[in-house]
């Protein structure tokens, strides 16, 4: 049997890693928004958009690659049999991580190898425990299930406006 | 094979590079002709480098040694403004000739309107002009990109470099791509708004950060404010030696270097080198427009900004040597300035303010012309947009009647010490609308007027100088020379009405 998650399976935790990844660089932009309407005509404006959503898109697919990798390497038993559940909140915890190492970036630069290695730990603990406390626990099993299925809807949203975005930076790079 | 060095190898990889570009359509100059008859032009820009601390203009500690012997066979301007008081408008202006209030490159990160796209030294000097542009500077770097098509070579921002990781440029949507990658997406001084790449491109690049060694740099290795480039100032100025040195002539060459422009960076001979040297400049009150920064910590970021143009400056000297010694002076003018100051007083510690004192502003500018081995000087008061007629003028070009600035006295001008000039700082006001937020200075003869408009609460200020007599501007003479402060008031609005007058009937 595959050892990789099925379509079905797969489709949830994609949801949930591309909402967290386009919320992200979305409000990030909407932060200059105003600053562009100062100065850059309405096209220009949308060609940061569309720049910006497709290497949303590439941050997602980043993801889902190192997640069904993670999902190989493991026993079935530990994350493959329960991928929407354990992989949800997984991806949740991860780009919590991954938002709280680019926050602090400078400073855990900064810190000595042993400290930075306790840092690095305490993020793959907390993934383990993560995933051990979705599977004990049905009221955070039922939240994070709600959550992935709740969040699909912005599969298709942002799906189509990655499509747009594809096409409107291939046209500005070929033509 | 121990012995190929890293300048073998980027001699070695220019030749390939050159080799394969001589295809390309960027790079039309080599196919071009040599034409010795008409001399080169070299333009070098240190960003952020400011005529008041320099020794050369009189500055009390001795930040310039190189820079007044170059000048004693050049031409040196001491009445030479930038029109703004940071990269956008100041560059612009300069490759435009256009006051900023035209231009409209007035914001962060900001371009020239986009119908004026052609009024451009570079379309200006035309296709019997090899021209080429580069700068560390990634805001000027989105000016050049917007020009690309007039110029025959385009260097990246990351040309020259220890270490980069410029994404942009490798794009043909140059100028969208590098504002939205480079100066966005991948920002260095902020959190990058892609999560996961960003990430990782932060730590590929701070792995290979760590691996230059920064002994002889006690502050860290020179590199630039925002893009991810490190970079050695003499490993850059003797590549671009290499590069002058193998053009052909006419060229016409844009040369955007960071330094001094924070972070300061200086060589280790030069950090401390004045701490204990007993010089302190003249207190001024904190400006209610200013940082607010005490006056212990201005003091420090001046010292420290003193020991980076000392860098610049012995970097510089070494530099002129070398074209000496490889023969480019012969025959290419060499013009040196900046494309704005900085500012150390008044609560500052930098340029990125609506203040437009005289060191934001007042800029160097030398020019050395092919054999001139004497010294002139030039006391009348010009400014940025004049550096474009001049050029076009010793290029053998007309100057087109759009543009704002006049040719320069000593090279086809003439001495005026009663005209006026401007600069302006409209970082916060809509590039497309009248300016309501901004703050303008205007220079005629000894005087300096300063207009605050928007700042206030919406209202006005304007302050009054006799550089004659107070060129460190601690008087404002506005309610007591009533006479010229109505004078200069009248013809500054009316400027200011000229230039926003399109915009104000939209």
């Amino acid at each position: 049997m595959s050892r990789f998650p099925t379509r079905t399976d797969i489709s949830p935790v994609y949801s949930v890693i591309v909402f967290w990844s386009y919320s992200y660089s979305l409000l990030v932009l909407m932060f200059n928004l105003p600053s562009w309407m100062l100065m850059v005509p309405l096209g220009e404006i949308l060609g940061y958009f569309s720049y910006v959503l497709v290497l949303a898109f590439l941050d997602t697919l980043l993801i889902l690659a190192l997640m069904l990798g993670v999902t190989f390497l493991l026993p079935r038993a530990w994350f493959r049999d329960d991928f929407v559940a354990s992989g949800s909140m997984t991806a949740g915890l991860l780009f919590f991580w991954i938002t709280i190492v680019q926050l602090a970036f400078g400073f855990l630069m900064t810190l000595p190898v042993v400290q930075f290695l306790v840092f690095i730990l305490a993020a793959f603990i907390s993934l383990a425990v993560a995933v051990v406390i979705v599977r004990r626990m049905p009221a955070v099993r039922k939240f994070v299930l709600w959550l992935a299925s709740s969040t699909s809807i912005f599969i298709y949203l942002y799906g189509f406006l990655t499509a747009v975005s594809v096409v409107v930076v291939l046209i500005r790079n070929l033509f | 094979m121990s012995n190929f060095s890293r300048r073998d190898f980027l001699k070695l990889a220019g030749l390939t590079v050159s080799s394969a570009a001589l295809a390309h359509p960027l790079v039309r100059a080599a196919g071009k002709a040599e034409d010795l008859s008409r001399p080169n032009i070299i333009v070098l820009i240190f960003d952020t480098m400011t005529a008041s601390h320099l020794s050369l203009y009189g500055y009390p500690r001795l930040t310039s040694p190189n820079f007044s012997r170059f000048a004693e066979r050049s031409t040196v301007f001491h009445r030479y403004n930038s029109a703004g008081n940071y990269t956008v408008p100041g560059t612009a202006s300069l490759l435009t000739g256009m006051y900023p209030w035209t231009h409209r490159a007035l914001n962060h990160s900001g371009l020239v309107r986009r119908d004026m796209l052609d009024r451009n030294i570079f379309a200006l000097l035309g296709d019997d002009y090899s021209r080429t542009g580069f700068s560390q500077n990634g805001w000027a770097s989105f000016l050049l990109t917007q020009f690309r098509k007039d110029l025959d070579t385009y260097l990246s921002p990351a040309e020259f470099s220890l270490v980069s990781q410029v994404f942009g440029d490798g794009l043909p949507d140059t100028n969208l791509a590098l504002r939205a990658l480079d100066d966005f997406m991948f920002k260095m001084e902020r959190s990058p708004s892609s999560l996961v790449l960003g990430a990782i491109e932060r730590t590929i690049l701070y792995s290979q950060a760590r691996r230059v060694s920064t002994k002889d740099y006690p502050r860290g290795i020179p590199r630039t404010g925002t893009y991810p480039v490190y970079f050695l100032l003499n490993e850059v100025l003797a590549d671009l030696v290499t590069m002058f040195r193998e053009q052909k002539s006419p060229t016409f060459s844009y040369i955007h270097l960071f330094p001094p422009h924070a972070p300061y960076s200086p060589l280790r001979q030069f950090y401390g080198m004045f701490w204990n040297d007993k010089y302190f400049p003249p207190s001024k009150p904190l400006h209610p427009l200013g940082d607010g920064h005490d006056e212990r910590k201005v003091y420090v970021g001046r010292l420290s900004y003193d020991e980076y143009v000392a860098t610049v400056d012995y970097e510089f000297g070494r530099f002129i040597d070398a074209m000496d010694e490889a023969g480019v002076l012969d025959n290419s003018y060499l013009i040196v300035t900046s494309d704005h100051g900085e500012l150390m007083e008044r609560g500052c510690k930098g340029h990125d303010t609506p203040l437009l004192y005289n060191p934001i502003i007042h800029c160097p500018l030398i020019i050395h012309a092919p054999g001139q081995a004497t010294r002139l000087d030039i006391h009348a008061p010009v400014n940025t947009v004049d550096l474009l007629p001049t050029i076009l003028n010793l290029a053998g070009k007309p100057v087109p009647d759009w543009c704002d600035g006049e040719i320069l006295p000593g090279f086809g001008g003439k001495e005026d010490p009663e005209r006026s000039t401007f600069s302006v700082e409209a970082k916060l006001n809509p590039a497309f609308a009248p300016l309501q937020t901004a703050t303008i200075a205007m220079r005629k003869g000894d005087y300096k007027m300063t207009y605050y408009r928007g700042y206030f609460g919406g209202g006005e200020e304007f302050e009054l100088y006799n550089h004659a007599e107070d060129l460190e501007e601690l008087t404002n003479l506005y309610s007591s020379e009533k006479a010229i402060a109505k004078q200069m008031k009248d013809e500054l609005l009316e400027r200011l009405a000229e230039g926003d007058k399109e915009f104000s009937k939209r």
